[in-house]
């Protein structure tokens, strides 16, 4: 057994999770969602001990770092990060139709990194630059914040969805039904975004206070720190349009999905299409 | 709210729509300097996006945008925004967390969502005190007041975390303040005092030592350090499948004649002396030989200039020898030397060593390892940047800022004890400024239990 097994476990019940809590919505069928649940946190602690697999097959190969270091340990990690964020949700608000929204992105996440031909799966030695403890630090608290913006992207939808079968006054039998009423969505979004927002706050930080260290400058606007300033501003602007009048629920909840595509951009924008000192992001 | 008219300028500099809109261009415009690149010469603009949009490059400083006086002037707009805004609710806000909570009438408060009622026996001024005594064993300590018809209690939690959000505010101008500390341009062209604030580099000949630096905006610019620094070696380590694994230096600092400090630097392991950071950045091949010797146990290493036709004597540590360099002998791919090598302890070794590969030599007193091979110059980033701890410090502050202010409330409870239909009742009203719905679960926890019938 080797971690990449692993992960191809992961893969697979993620999107079974995905499917049950599909079924879920469209059914209305309660141990659906169970069954989505349990394959989530089975799949979660799969990848769990895939990572550590991982981590302890760099160390056999006379390398040992944190798999935390490139383009796929990054996705995977982002992956776990989503999911189990996600099953802190459910414990905590007790929707598991947002599941059906939600548990899509890390299954997609890891069927990404499964199929992508340019995305190097091997464990490889560190170059200087990454030889620091602050990659943990960084890494670890930007794809927290990442996952917690992927859930609130996946919340957003939802609110327009049903936002939208609500204008058009679909019928209270159609499955948009089953979905946790706007007021209780825009409250979740704004709670993960909140939490986002701090740890993408810390993320920057500690990328800044990384980047001193290695090249005696904490900010240079190169394109990634530019991209994730961009995305700090995005999420700060949306913050503060819940204060001022006008900026209704929906508002926020485009917002949410525009923030995420600024994520996005941030990760694999920066290092496919423009150049800058994360290109070993790309490998 | 205060009857007085504000000036219309401060109402909009203080406005969320200012800071909106401000937040909304800076997140927009920030995205063509990633598109566009940053600081490259002239033909580069003009090959990359043709002559005429080289043009507006130049002429909206395109090139160096960050940097560029209307970028600049945003991040002035937003500094001053912050700050108006920030001091415009600032006196409101301290009002409500001064604030006499037992000035409230009780029919207003009364009026809230959130109550506890509950009737309990004995006279409105025992209910009173069994109430202060109930939430004080909770931990609420309550002031009291007489109220037409009752006494009223309040008790609070966490006024404070009102600042939380001026905290984030404050640390964002912390911040932009370090910056401008640390910026090479306001030390050159406002203080007049390039050695303040710079970054710049310098490329150091192993054995060699310099007391300036090159600034890198204007290359042609020396600055003084005030001290000496002299690389001793450089070194690359490779990992087995060839990709690098360190670049190191070492380098010791001198005051006049006198060695301060000696250290080996790496990338991410930077050398900090008087506020002035090198950092391993580059190197270049000098393409001549030298001999590296280096104690295998203690690490330490000493090199040698390559002469074919004298005795060197070398020291390495408190150690030292002498050796010499017998032949030269050109081989396929490289050449070998023949070299005689001794120190006090034994008789002296002869041995043969390729170019670029090392051997141990085995003495009595000590094993070394001695290589021939090329002569580097350090790239070293050499910076001065004393408006760090600021940066870092708005940054601590940002954090826990953000953490009052997105996870903490404040909390107020009254309890309104009072006469209704001859029975005496105590009336709990919570509130809470965030997180309504968790302070709901804790204010029912806290109250239900009390006087044990439901009102």
């Amino acid at each position: 057994m080797n971690s990449s097994q692993l992960f191809g476990i992961t893969t697979l019940l993620y999107l079974l999770a995905s499917v049950a809590y599909i079924a879920f919505f469209i059914f209305r069928s309660r141990p659906a969602a169970q069954v989505g649940l349990g394959l989530t946190i089975l799949g979660i602690l799969v990848q769990t001990a895939g990572l550590g697999l991982r981590w302890h097959e760099s160390y056999q190969l006379g390398m040992g770092h944190a798999p935390l270091t490139n383009m796929y340990e990054s996705l995977l990690f982002f992956a776990w990060c989503a999911a189990i964020f996600y099953v802190l949700l459910e414990i905590k608000f007790k929707l598991p139709v947002i599941g059906a929204f939600v548990m899509p992105i890390p299954f997609l996440t890891l069927a990404y990194t499964s199929i992508a031909k340019d995305i190097s799966k091997e464990i490889s030695p560190l170059i200087p630059a990454l030889q620091s403890n602050w990659l943990i630090a960084h890494v670890i608290t930007c794809f927290i914040g990442y996952g917690a913006f992927a859930v609130a992207a996946g919340l957003g939808i939802m609110y327009l969805l049903k936002h939208f079968a609500d204008k058009i006054k679909l019928s209270q039998e159609s499955m948009i039904s089953s979905l946790p009423d706007l007021r209780t969505l825009d409250d979740l979004i704004h709670k993960t975004i909140i939490f986002g927002f701090l740890w993408l706050s810390a993320g920057i930080i500690t990328g800044a206070v990384w980047a001193n260290e290695a090249w005696g400058t904490y900010w240079q606007w190169d394109p990634k720190e530019t991209w994730s300033i961009i995305t700090w501003f995005v999420y700060a602007f949306t913050l503060h349009a819940r204060f001022t009048r006008g900026w209704n629920g929906s508002r926020i909840a485009w917002l949410s999905v525009l923030g995420f595509v600024s994520v996005f951009f941030t990760y694999f924008g920066v290092n496919y299409l423009l150049a800058g000192l994360h290109s070993y992001g790309a490998s | 709210m205060a009857a007085k008219t504000k000036n219309p300028v401060w109402t909009f500099l203080a406005s969320v729509q200012l800071a909106l809109l401000l937040l909304g261009v800076l997140a927009s415009t920030s995205i063509i300097g990633t598109i566009i690149q940053q600081n490259k010469p002239d033909e580069h603009y003009v090959k990359t996006w043709g002559p005429g949009a080289a043009k507006v490059i130049q002429v909206l400083d395109l090139d160096d945008m960050y940097n560029s006086g209307w970028f600049l002037f945003l991040l002035g707009a937003f500094s001053l925004n912050l700050t108006v805004c920030s001091m415009d609710r600032l006196p409101g806000v301290i009002r409500v967390v001064r604030k006499d909570n037992l000035v409230d009438a009780p029919e207003q408060l009364l009026k809230r969502k959130l109550q506890h009622r509950a009737q309990v026996s004995g006279s409105v001024k025992e209910g009173a005190q069994q109430a202060a005594a109930w939430l004080a064993g909770k931990g609420w300590k309550t002031a009291s007041r007489s109220k037409e018809g009752g006494l009223l209690l309040f008790a609070q939690k966490g006024a404070w975390t009102r600042y939380g959000v001026y905290a984030v505010h404050l640390s964002i101008l912390i911040i932009l303040l370090g910056a401008i500390i640390g910026s090479p341009t306001v030390a050159k062209k406002i203080l007049n005092k390039p050695q303040f604030a710079f970054k710049g580099g310098v490329l150091l000949p192993e054995q060699r030592s310099t007391n300036r630096i090159f600034s890198y905006d204007e290359e042609d610019q020396s600055i003084p350090l005030g001290f000496t620094v002299r690389c001793n070696f450089f070194d690359i380590d490779f990992y087995d499948n060839g990709m690098p694994k360190d670049y190191v230096s070492g380098l010791t600092i001198l005051e006049g004649e006198e060695e301060i400090l000696t250290k080996e630097i790496e990338v991410n392991k930077p050398l900090k002396y008087k506020g002035v950071t090198f950092y391993q950045s580059s190197y270049n091949d000098l393409r001549r030989p030298v001999i590296r010797l280096k104690n295998v146990s203690t690490g330490e290493r000493t090199m040698l200039p390559f002469t074919t036709n004298a005795t060197s004597t070398w020291q390495n540590g408190t150690a030292q020898g002498m050796l010499k360099i017998l032949d030269v002998r050109e081989v396929p791919g490289g050449a070998e030397f023949d070299i005689w090598f001794m120190d006090p302890q034994g008789p002296p070794s002869t041995f043969t060593v390729n170019y670029n590969k090392p051997v141990i030599v085995e003495r009595p007193a000590a094993n070394y390892e001695l290589k021939i091979s090329t002569q580097y110059a350090t790239g070293l980033q050499v910076s001065k940047d004393p408006g760090v701890w600021w940066v870092y410090g708005g940054c601590i502050l940002m954090l826990l800022g953000l953490c009052v202010a997105f996870f903490m409330s404040h909390r107020k409870i009254w309890a309104y004890a009072h006469e209704e239909d001859g029975q005496t009742t105590v009336v709990f009203i919570g509130h809470a400024n965030k997180n309504s719905l968790d302070f709901a679960k804790t204010f029912a926890r806290l109250t239900e239990d009390f006087g044990g019938k439901q009102g």
